[in-house]
């Protein structure tokens, strides 16, 4: 798949209210293939806004290059800008103008005209839902509208490459769903790029090819899902409740160690009167039916089973040592 | 012009029109501005305003007067003479009834009874003036330098060459900060005094005709000569006068035209372009207070991310709000010059009748106004400090510009885009369309300002 993104060795540093220098980017190498739907995660303060405000060519990085689909930002900015769409977190529209004229102005800011244009407006206002309402005024809209009418003029234009900053930030769940499924359609119906931001780890994983997760400027991993889970060697983690805590002690648990092969690791979930038990694997669900063999050859009854499989929240603790919302 | 500018300024515009606050503030405070500009400085009833009559000036007449081919010349006295002059009286400049100058130096010539706008005492010594100021016994000082009348003077040198003076002249106008508005009649009347000798070239004049009544060869001489077009045209001005015997003495007080505006309309017509374009300047700032909100909206960035420039951008600001600033100036000259017409019983166009002479001075004034908005939006980053910014620019060019009823020496007055404005207004006046300067030094500042504020808009790192 070709790269329609690329960004190298991204640089960017500011100057704190007292003079001392604070590194907003470091090195920052960034390639997203054409189709793809990236999703970029990483705390307030992690270097997201400055390395979007690069790629977008609203800032110059100190060092560094990007090239949007062959054209060098900092060379040739309008050619590389025109393949860009983007769907800011904040509302970027005029509240007292209509659907319909705001998608006009910036369509015709993006060089659209005539019946082009017009088509382009017909349809985007029925991609986001809006046709119906698109004479009245943005600021009658509610905020799921007006979510939904920022998202339209970020695409109307059918950029190659979009990107979206939180878009589901502040919506009901029904606007919610309808974003993310306008997301996945972006692709399926007109193979567009996208570059999705945001603090929510379950829309980054439903919704992203590939992740990549930044913290302190950096970025410190990025690949599927599952390869992050690789990466950070997390493993599934299986929370045993026992009917009574009976004989279960130290020699017991090394027991069942041994019964697994090794292949998962074996404690206890606190004191052991309280008879719980832990269990780490890579492979969880697999070794459950061995595990459970286990506790009733060694006499003890099974109240309840919970799985927990390593997701990106937890692979984002892993990696940074902070939660993404701290 | 790049189709994104205009765009952005046509979206500005409309927003502007459609917007009932924006309208309110586009059209109603224009008319209501004019309408109190009238109440004050108007004389609807034709007895004129009351608190305007009888304003107690002291005058300082240290002119030691010139001489031209041999004739005494004072201009000072001339000053003090039109302060106290009972209509019709006048102080005629040189060649007055015939000449071209005439026209414009008739300004000069108080149609209206100036005794009883002023209630003139003469000192003689300027300290002793100012501390009548001071005690509040006076509205305002006017000191007339030794030197006035030579300033104001060209000598015709040897070979019959004229010598210009090398500094201009100055009439220092000492008011008391109290009673602004009597001293910025003081200083509207005596500025358009000195204007007029100056622009209608009265002092050449008298010079040229004094050349041609006791060596009318040298006259004829320097007519051969010069290619200057002020000293032919005094020239054949001076020839036509000797004809018909007018040129007699150049200080002999005549008769006034028939026509003459009432000394209210002539109030109004300076304190009226003087607050036009002071209020035009807020109006400016208000329109590119847009780029501040458009940035703090976030749609400043999401146009920035298309294909149109920062310079795009701010060219497309700087167009609606010229746009808007002309129509906010119109809107003032039309409504003032309507109340003038009330004033005067009949139609009466404050400035000129004139549509590509007004626009001359308008489309360059308003240009200078916005480029100056463009600067300070340049500068800010909040709504708030635009406010309070723009109010110090403001007042700081209102008052090199002599829009508080004060003058400041040139050339710092020059400084201020309220000095040319006015001051072309002033000529256009009088009936002098000769405002090339003017309407080339406000393209120059408006051009000037927009690059400095494009250049800083540019040089920013974040939008």
């Amino acid at each position: 798949m070709k790269t329609l993104l690329e960004a190298r060795g991204l640089n960017k540093q500011y100057r704190r209210e007292d003079g001392s220098p604070l590194q907003a980017l470091a090195d920052v190498d960034l390639a997203i293939r054409r189709g793809e739907i990236y999703g970029l995660l990483g705390p307030n303060g992690a270097g997201k806004t400055t390395l979007i405000s690069i790629i977008s060519g609203l800032m110059a990085p100190d060092s560094g290059q990007v090239v949007i689909g062959g054209h060098d930002l900092n060379r040739d900015p309008l050619s590389a800008r025109g393949l860009l769409g983007v769907v800011p977190q904040e509302l970027a529209l005029y509240e007292d103008l209509s659907a319909r004229q705001n998608l006009r102005f910036f369509g015709r800011l993006c060089g659209l005209r005539g019946p082009e244009l017009e088509q382009r407006v017909d349809e985007t206002l029925e991609f986001v839902d809006l046709a119906d309402r698109q004479r009245e005024r943005a600021s009658r809209f509610s905020g799921g509208m007006k979510r939904r009418l920022n998202i339209g003029i970020g695409l109307l234009h059918r950029p190659q490459l979009v990107y979206m900053d939180e878009p589901t930030v502040g919506v009901d769940p029904q606007s919610r769903r309808r974003i993310l499924d306008s997301v996945l359609r972006l692709r399926a119906d007109h193979g567009m790029t996208v570059l999705y931001t945001t603090h929510l780890m379950e829309e980054a994983q439903e919704l992203s090819d590939r992740v990549g997760i930044i913290d302190h400027g950096r970025l410190i991993a990025e690949g599927t899902v599952g390869d992050l889970v690789l990466q950070a060697g997390e493993q599934d983690r299986l929370e045993i409740d026992l009917v009574e805590s009976g004989r279960l002690d130290a020699a017991l648990l090394q027991e069942l160690e041994r019964a697994l092969s090794g292949a998962a690791r074996v404690q206890s979930g606190g004191p052991i009167e309280q008879g719980r038990i832990l269990v780490h694997a890579s492979r969880g669900r697999q070794i459950l039916s061995p595990l459970i063999t286990a506790l009733g050859a060694a006499g003890l009854e099974v109240r309840s089973v919970t799985v927990q499989e390593p997701n990106l929240e937890t692979v984002f603790l892993q990696m940074t040592g902070h939660a993404l919302r701290d | 012009m790049p189709a994104a500018a205009i765009l952005i300024a046509r979206k500005d515009l409309y927003l502007r029109f459609s917007n009932r606050a924006s309208l309110l503030f586009l059209l109603a405070l224009p008319l209501g501005l004019s309408l109190i500009i009238t109440l004050v400085f108007g004389d609807l009833d034709g007895d004129g305003p009351a608190a305007l009559k009888g304003i107690p000036l002291g005058v300082v007449n240290l002119d030691e007067g010139t001489a031209q081919q041999g004739r005494p010349i004072n201009y000072g006295a001339g000053l003090l003479q039109l302060l106290t002059a009972a209509a019709p009286e006048a102080v005629a400049g040189a060649g007055a009834a015939a000449c071209p100058y005439a026209s414009a130096g008739g300004a000069v010539e108080p149609d209206l009874a100036m005794n009883e706008l002023f209630s003139v005492q003469e000192v003689r010594d300027v300290a002793a003036g100012r501390d009548l100021v001071n005690s509040g016994e006076l509205a305002a000082l006017v000191i007339v330098p030794a030197d006035f009348s030579t300033r104001l003077s060209p000598q015709i040198g040897p070979g019959v060459t004229i010598l210009y003076p090398q500094a201009p002249a100055s009439v220092e106008v000492y008011s008391d900060g109290s009673r602004a508005l009597e001293g910025q009649v003081v200083s509207a009347v005596v500025a358009g005094y000195s204007e007029r000798l100056l622009a209608g070239n009265i002092a050449l004049g008298a010079a040229i005709n004094g050349l041609i009544v006791q060596e009318p060869l040298a006259a004829l001489r320097l007519a051969a000569a010069s290619d200057d077009e002020a000293i032919s045209a005094a020239l054949a001005c001076g020839f036509a006068d000797l004809a018909s015997g007018a040129v007699a003495d150049v200080h002999q007080a005549g008769p006034v035209d028939d026509h003459a505006l009432r000394q209210s309309t002539r109030v109004l017509a300076f304190v009226g372009m003087a607050q036009a374009t002071f209020f035009a300047l807020f109006a400016a700032q208000f329109g590119v207070l847009g780029v501040v909100e458009e940035r703090r909206a976030g749609t400043l960035q999401r146009i920035l991310t298309t294909s149109t420039t920062r310079s795009a951008f701010l060219a497309g600001k700087l167009l609606g709000t010229w746009v808007t600033a002309l129509f906010q100036l119109l809107l003032l000259l039309i409504a003032l010059s309507l109340f003038a017409s009330l004033i005067e019983g009949r139609l009466f166009f404050l400035w000129s009748a004139s549509l590509p002479a007004l626009f001359a001075i308008l489309l360059p004034l308003s240009l200078a106004v916005a480029g100056l908005g463009v600067v300070l939006v340049a500068f800010v980053q909040r709504v708030e400090q635009i406010g309070a910014i723009g109010a110090l620019v403001n007042i700081l060019l209102a008052m090199l510009g002599g829009a508080y009823g004060f003058t400041v020496p040139e050339p710092w007055s020059w400084l201020s885009l309220i000095y040319w404005g006015v001051e072309g207004m002033a000529r256009l006046g009088a009936g002098d369309t000769a405002v090339g300067l003017n309407a080339l030094v406000l393209t120059l500042q408006g051009l000037v300002l927009f690059g400095i504020g494009l250049w800083l808009f540019r040089r920013r790192v974040e939008v």
